[in-house]
């Protein structure tokens, strides 16, 4: 027996089978008579083209609304490059950095409590690094009678020998830590160099900076917060 | 029961059978750098378009993964690591959205969305079983949903619920009751898919506390280094190799997997390649006695006795782990670096002319000297050791060390004439010098051989006193029985 | 004339042919105009010529540097390799558009001619006026804000900096894009007929004959594109994965998932003209992603590898995505009394059922994608908050999902259709029973030799085991088949459905355990050490520094298992601030040992050294996954599978002759043109 004839019978309407496209015209015709007449359901004869019609639309239109939504919201987004997040770091205790610097001195950050502290962490191979050194330096000679800030390097993704050499080329005394580094880099969230952090003498993390930094930069910030 | 009914239950025990041993067996453990992987691929690179941490290559990225590396072998868990990166980078940086608040609903609504539609189908297969002789009109209720349902998006389906309403009021007395069921199902669906999107959202949202994502870590290195061990014990040597193997794979530098490792490839004959294993870990850290025992026996087995003395010496500087005793005995290992020693001064002395010089004026030593000595008594050239340490003597008369080796010599002879001899010589070394340990503890055990337990005893409890007792002669004193003896 | 002026005049003339079709073509249809639809044909091959045109140009462009292009001169360059030079024209943002629109007008052209003797009729009209209007839109695109042709000004000597380096260093950068596009492209055309179909009002299965062979040529042509990608990236990225749920990757995958359930829910229709609206949706949205997929990968919003930069043409394509949902959902609506069908479903175990099965499993597959991908985008217009969704919701989330689909594969192709107890003959549990002992065996054997081969673990023994439940059913359908009528046994849409099925398989199961059993660590190798890792020896001989046209490498030459020495590198280019590693992958039938340098660490001292490199240590990642050959490979038999099932099988023939054909989709006036 084929299907199509139980089919048709559990169908139980009059209407020709759709299926075989010979009759879609013929089926698409019958329909659209009852659509087009019918305003309210004709019970027992059809099943109701108004239902469906509505049916339809009320599937459409929340469909439409949660489009439209989803349009609204990508429409409005930023560019993915232009998003970024500040710093969680911010406000907070400074991580610690502890390990050992290149010349085989224990380093903790802790131990310079009560200092302005900048946290700087380079790379010795990286040209914003080696144009922001100097800056450091001025910064670290302004406040080396005082006492009051001080500079310490991390290394970042570097070997200790390239950056003794680095510092022999370019000056500067301040402690660098390279063993350690890593672990410090992770934990102030480091994503580039040169990234640098000023640490207020309370031991919180006050500032940011993205790239090179400047000495008047960084003595702007001490003296905006203190 | 038919041949296929047969058949059937046949290949289902053998599936169930197979999937049960193989989902519940163990198999090889993880590593720590599969987890690493693992959890770097659930991180995203802070700088990267749309990488993982796994997959970039940045510096940054480095950075972290070698970070996350140390984590593992410090063995923290997911949910540590997750709280350090995100305290530093922020919460972006976890793939895997967090179960709480407004990020829950990424957990929720698929779940949600798979009810509806699972509610749908269910809707439409069985309306689909009504009798086919029913008119189409009063079958209105469940034939809408059985073909308007498929047409919808997952997540139309969801809003399409309330605005349906309308259309159900119209019906019949017998379509409200439909409708009432129907409501009540849908309650019954989507608080059940409700409760089962915040339990989805829970665990998937959150690393635990010890579970992990990244995989169930069946084995720290510390576990399988412990593991190992205990196949040791067991005498499972073979397992225990692999265990040991598995911990190296994992951290190539563990000294205790190193030096074991070495240990039993030594037992298994190959002697290179156990002093490779146990350079490492000594290089490792120089301070583990376990490593600097190993090393000498191998060394012994090498025929190399210099190095055996120098590794057991450091062993001796070190505090011995409990089993050291039994195994320096077991395998004789001062005796045979005193054997060994014994000879190689032999050879030096050999290489003398006839006619020595004096014993000052040479480099042999006079450790080396008494070795020597022992090595000339066991070959049974009594007189030769004698002469021998006669000419120490000629250079360093009344060197305790000598006397008391000269006397030893003499005392464990059978001949009671000697012995008195040597007895007077363990006199003469304990006069020169009374804290020299050897003609202490030499004295004692004549002494108490003779009888004499009161100067035995006396002797050996001022050797107890001294700050550095020389093991080996704690050894002897041990083995010999000296200290029960005396103290029964 | 320049390149530049040359190929903005072939865009125009594109543009002016794409608009004068849809004017044409609706003239036509308003009666207004008889016979006007003749030109129809013509003014698609006019678009086409024009997009032809436009990319002769650009490669000509391109060939011979002409730097005055400005898009030749941000993206090629006088050392590209020759192969790469063609390829240059997708690995950026216009010339992707101009392939894209190439593609479309090519599909244009076939659609015209395949339906030439029904030009007249309305269906075909208004499908080829929407073919018209989409094409129209894209050459707008290149009129205005992906313009490939702007000139430039460029100094005396100036070279470009060539394409992407990742772009640049793998032979299936060649491939895989115009694959994909003749994938996403295609599903334009079932698109314009389910409008057409809404439009005239025809909405029984006359529009679904007519596009089940592009529609199935599309989702096939998608599928060896997605695969393509996936091996393109496993071969250049070098970090032994394949799949990473990026945003881009899921936008490919939307429209393979939709288009996959269409597929399925089509036979339905066809035979017991059921899921109408459904089926239309399914459409309709598998274009609608297409295009919102191009969105993604082209607007900058979500960050991707893969995205090409950001440009003015996001707001453009997000605006015709909008319209063609717009203008879909309202025809949907409006025609909503015409989309009643004529039948229900009568047996809960029967074929329709388990497709109805089959397409709620994938429409629960796309939404958790879709909802994975944008979530980051709600969440921040919403909440404010920045987060990521990545491959921890993705696995967990589409894992149960993959297993019950797989599950589905087995039992669906067995299943009869309707309910047989009204004909008759046996139980439908009975059928089953019959039919399934023999993948159940497989399923066993497979659970079994997997156990015994060491696979641990539930979830990819459950991967296993139901791959061979699949794998079985669909095996034993083929031999069945071909058993019955020989080589025909391979051809027409079931055969080669159950042959796609294979593939699938077999991607899955290699999928599970790549995925499962993945090793990898880093090893730091002096020149001569060697390294055993996983059952792998790896010695580390030595490296070099090879300077080529277009990139300098620095190799690490690397033995493995005694066997051939692979190389690979990482690789700098004069104009990428980064350095690109070169992985070099061995691939065994059973496992794939992929290696990659991340550093030579002595590199900055011996750099000033010269050019002769002293090797020294090298870091090389060592990833060892096992069964990756399996998933090109299943990827191909799923493309051979699609292919054999566009042939005509000449006579039904079925596997299953106790089940006799009953085929209603039978020729339609429409749907004469396309078979």
């Amino acid at each position: 027996m084929e299907p199509e004839a139980g089919l048709s019978e559990s169908s139980g309407s009059a209407e020709p089978p759709a299926g075989s496209a010979n009759d879609v015209e013929t089926t698409g015709g019958a329909e659209s008579s009852g659509g087009s007449a019918g305003a309210e359901p004709s019970v027992g004869v059809s099943a109701g083209s108004p239902v469906w019609r509505r049916r339809a639309f009320w599937i459409a239109v929340p469909a439409a609304l949660l489009v439209g939504l989803l349009v609204v919201v990508l429409a409005t987004s930023d560019s993915a490059l232009q998003r970024r997040a500040t710093s969680p770091i911010l406000g907070g205790l400074a991580p610690p950095i502890v390990g050992q610097t290149i010349d085989g001195e224990p380093f903790d950050l802790d131990d310079w409590r009560g200092r302005w502290v900048v946290v700087n962490f380079f790379q010795s191979t990286c040209v914003p690094c080696i144009i922001e050194h100097p800056e450091l330096t001025a910064f670290d000679e302004r406040h080396a009678v005082s006492g009051s800030a001080r500079v310490v390097s991390v290394v970042f993704d570097d070997t200790a020998e390239n950056v003794r050499e680095f510092f022999a080329v370019h000056g500067g005394d301040w402690p660098v830590v390279s063993q350690g580094a890593g672990r410090a880099a992770v934990a102030y969230g480091v994503t580039g160099v040169p990234e640098s952090y000023l640490v207020a003498p309370s031991g919180v993390v006050v500032w940011k900076q993205l790239g090179g930094v400047t000495a008047d930069g960084i003595d702007d910030v001490i003296s905006r917060l203190s | 029961m038919s041949a296929r009914a047969f058949s059937w239950l046949a290949a289902l025990l053998v599936a169930a059978a197979a999937f049960i041993y193989g989902a519940v067996d163990d198999g090889p453990p993880r590593t720590n750098a599969d987890r690493v992987r693992e959890l770097s691929e659930d991180f995203a690179c802070p700088v990267c378009a749309g990488q993982s941490i796994a997959e970039s290559d940045v510096p940054v990225a480095r950075e972290i993964r070698r970070q996350i590396a140390v984590w593992v072998d410090e063995g923290r868990s997911d949910s540590f690591v997750r709280d350090q990166l995100v305290a530093a980078y922020d919460a972006d940086i976890d793939y895997n959205p967090s179960g709480s608040g407004i990020t829950s609903l990424v957990w929720i609504l698929p779940v949600l969305a798979g009810a509806a539609i699972t509610a749908v189908l269910v809707v439409t297969l069985r309306s689909g079983r009504v009798p086919s002789s029913r008119p189409i009109s009063s079958g209105a209720a469940p034939e809408a949903l059985s073909d308007a349902a498929p047409g919808m998006s997952s997540e139309a389906s969801l809003e399409r619920l309330g605005p349906d309403e309308p259309r159900h009021s119209q019906a019949t007395q017998p379509g409200r009751r439909r409708l009432r069921n129907a409501a009540a199902w849908i309650v019954v669906v989507l608080v059940t898919a409700g409760a089962a999107g915040l339990l989805v959202a829970r665990f998937s949202g959150s690393r635990g506390a010890d579970s992990s994502i990244s995989g169930e870590v069946r084995a720290t290195v510390r576990e399988l280094v412990f593991e190992a061990q205990r196949l040791l014990n067991e005498g499972d040597i073979s397992a225990a190799i692999a265990a040991y193997d598995e911990a190296l794979e994992q951290q190539p530098s563990h000294v205790e997997a190193l030096t074991y490792r070495g240990w039993l490839t030594s037992r298994q004959g190959d002697s290179a390649a156990a002093a490779e294993f146990l350079d490492d870990a000594i290089a490792g850290d120089p301070g583990y006695p376990d490593a600097r025992l190993f090393r000498a026996i191998v060394a012994l087995e090498q025929g190399d006795g210099s190095a055996a003395a120098a590794q057991l010496e450091a062993f001796d500087s070190l505090d011995p782990p409990p089993f050291a005793e039994d195994l320096l005995a077991r395998s004789q290992v001062r005796e045979r670096i005193a054997q060994a020693r014994g000879a190689a001064a032999l050879e030096a002395l050999e290489a003398l002319p006839d006619d020595p010089p004096p014993f000052a004026a040479t480099s042999l030593g006079v450790a080396d000297m008494l070795a020597a000595a022992e090595v000339l008594a066991a070959r049974g050239d009594l007189l030769a050791a004698l002469q021998l340490l006669d000419w120490v003597l000629q250079s360093i008369p009344g060197d305790a060390e000598v006397l008391a080796g000269w006397g030893w010599l003499l005392v464990r002879s059978s001949d009671p004439e000697l012995v008195e001899l040597g007895t007077g010589y363990l006199d003469a070394a304990v006069d020169a010098d009374p804290r020299n340990p050897a003609a202490l503890l030499y004295r004692s055990f004549t002494r108490w051989q003779k009888g004499d337990s009161e100067g035995a005893r006396a002797d050996l409890e001022a050797f107890d006193g001294l700050e550095s007792r020389p093991p080996e002669l704690v050894a002897l004193a041990e083995r010999q029985g000296l200290r029960a003896a005396l103290r029964g | 004339m320049s390149n530049a002026a040359l190929g903005s005049a072939a865009v125009v003339a594109g543009l002016a042919a794409a608009l004068l079709g849809i004017v044409v073509t609706v003239l036509g249809l308003a009666g207004r105009c008889r016979d006007v639809h003749r030109y129809t044909r013509q003014l698609t091959v006019a678009m086409a010529v024009a997009a032809l045109a436009a990319v002769i140009v650009m490669e000509r462009a391109l060939i011979t540097r002409d730097f005055t292009v400005k898009f030749v001169a941000e993206n090629g360059s006088s050392s590209t390799p020759p192969v790469f030079n063609v390829a240059t024209l997708w690995s950026a943002l216009e010339g992707s558009i101009l392939l894209w629109v190439l593609v479309l007008c090519g599909y244009a052209v076939v659609m015209a001619w395949k339906f030439r003797s029904q030009a007249a009729d309305p269906m075909v009209g208004w499908a080829m006026v929407v073919m018209f209007a989409v094409s129209a839109f894209f050459f707008v695109l290149m009129v205005g804000p992906a313009d490939p042709f702007i000139a430039v000004d460029v100094p005396p000597g100036y070279d470009g900096p060539g394409p992407n380096p990742l772009l640049q260093n793998h032979i299936l950068m060649a491939f895989h894009p115009p694959i994909l596009y003749l994938g996403y492209v295609g599903f334009t055309v079932p698109f314009a007929f389910a409008l057409a179909a809404l439009i005239t009002g025809r909405l029984g299965e006359g529009w679904l004959a007519a596009t089940r062979r592009w529609s199935v040529a599309a989702w096939g042509f998608l599928t060896l594109g997605i695969v393509l990608g996936a091996w393109w990236s496993y071969e250049t990225l070098g970090w032994g994965g394949y799949w990473a749920w990026d945003p881009v990757e899921n936008a490919s995958l939307l429209p393979w998932l939709t288009g996959t359930a269409y597929l399925h829910s089509v036979m339905v229709q066809q035979r017991r003209g059921m899921l109408r609206v459904w089926n239309l949706s399914l459409v309709i949205a598998t274009f609608a992603l297409t295009i919102l997929g191009t969105f993604l990968t082209r607007s900058g919003v979500l960050a991707s590898v893969h995205a090409f930069t950001e440009s003015g043409i996001g707001p453009a394509i997000l605006g015709f995505f909008a319209v063609v949902v717009a203008v879909s959902l309202a025809l949907i609506a409006w025609r909503g009394e015409r989309l009643r069908s004529p039948s229900r479903i009568t047996a809960p175990v029967s074929r329709e059922a388990a497709f109805l099965a089959n397409n709620a499993l994938f429409a629960a597959f796309a939404f958790v994608v879709l909802l994975g991908t944008v979530f980051p985008l709600l969440v921040e217009a919403f909440d404010g908050r920045t987060i990521s969704v990545g491959n921890p919701y993705f696995e967990r989330m589409t894992r149960p999902i993959g297993f019950a689909l797989l599950f589905l594969m087995a039992v669906a192709p067995l299943l009869p259709w309707g309910s047989q107890r009204r004909d008759g003959s046996e139980h439908v549990a009975q059928t089953l029973s019959r039919r399934l002992i023999a993948p159940m065996w497989v399923a066993a054997a497979a659970l079994l030799s997997a156990v015994l081969a060491g696979a641990r673990g539930w979830a990819p023994l459950l991967a296993f085991g139901l791959g061979g439940f699949a794998g079985g059913a669909a095996l034993r359908q083929t031999l069945l088949a071909v058993r019955r009528h020989r080589w025909r046994g391979l051809v027409g849409r079931s055969n080669g459905g159950m042959i796609v099925h294979l593939g699938v398989v077999l991607v899955a199961v290699a999928f599970a355990a790549s995925q499962s059993y993945v090793r990898q660590a880093e090893f730091d190798l002096q020149v001569g050490e060697q390294a055993s890792f996983a059952g792998h020896e790896i010695v580390y001989l030595g490296s070099a520094v090879l300077p080529y046209d277009n990139r300098t490498e620095r190799v690490a030459f690397v033995r493995v298992d005694d066997a051939k020495t692979y190389a690979p590198a990482i690789a700098s280019y004069p104009f990428a601030s980064q350095t690109i590693g070169i992985p070099s992958v061995r691939s065994t039938w059973r496992d794939d040992v992929a290696l990659a340098v991340l550093q030579f660490p002595q590199q900055q001292a011996s750099a000033d050294s010269g050019d002769a490199f002293d090797g020294g240590r090298v870091i090389l990642r060592v990833t060892v996954q096992p069964l990756v050959v399996w998933l090109w490979l299943g990827g191909i038999v799923m493309a051979v599978g699609t292919a054999l099932s566009l042939l005509p099988s000449g006579r039904r023939m079925r596997a299953d002759s106790e089940a006799p054909p009953a085929s209603r989709s039978s020729a339609a006036p429409v749907a004469a043109g396309a078979a």
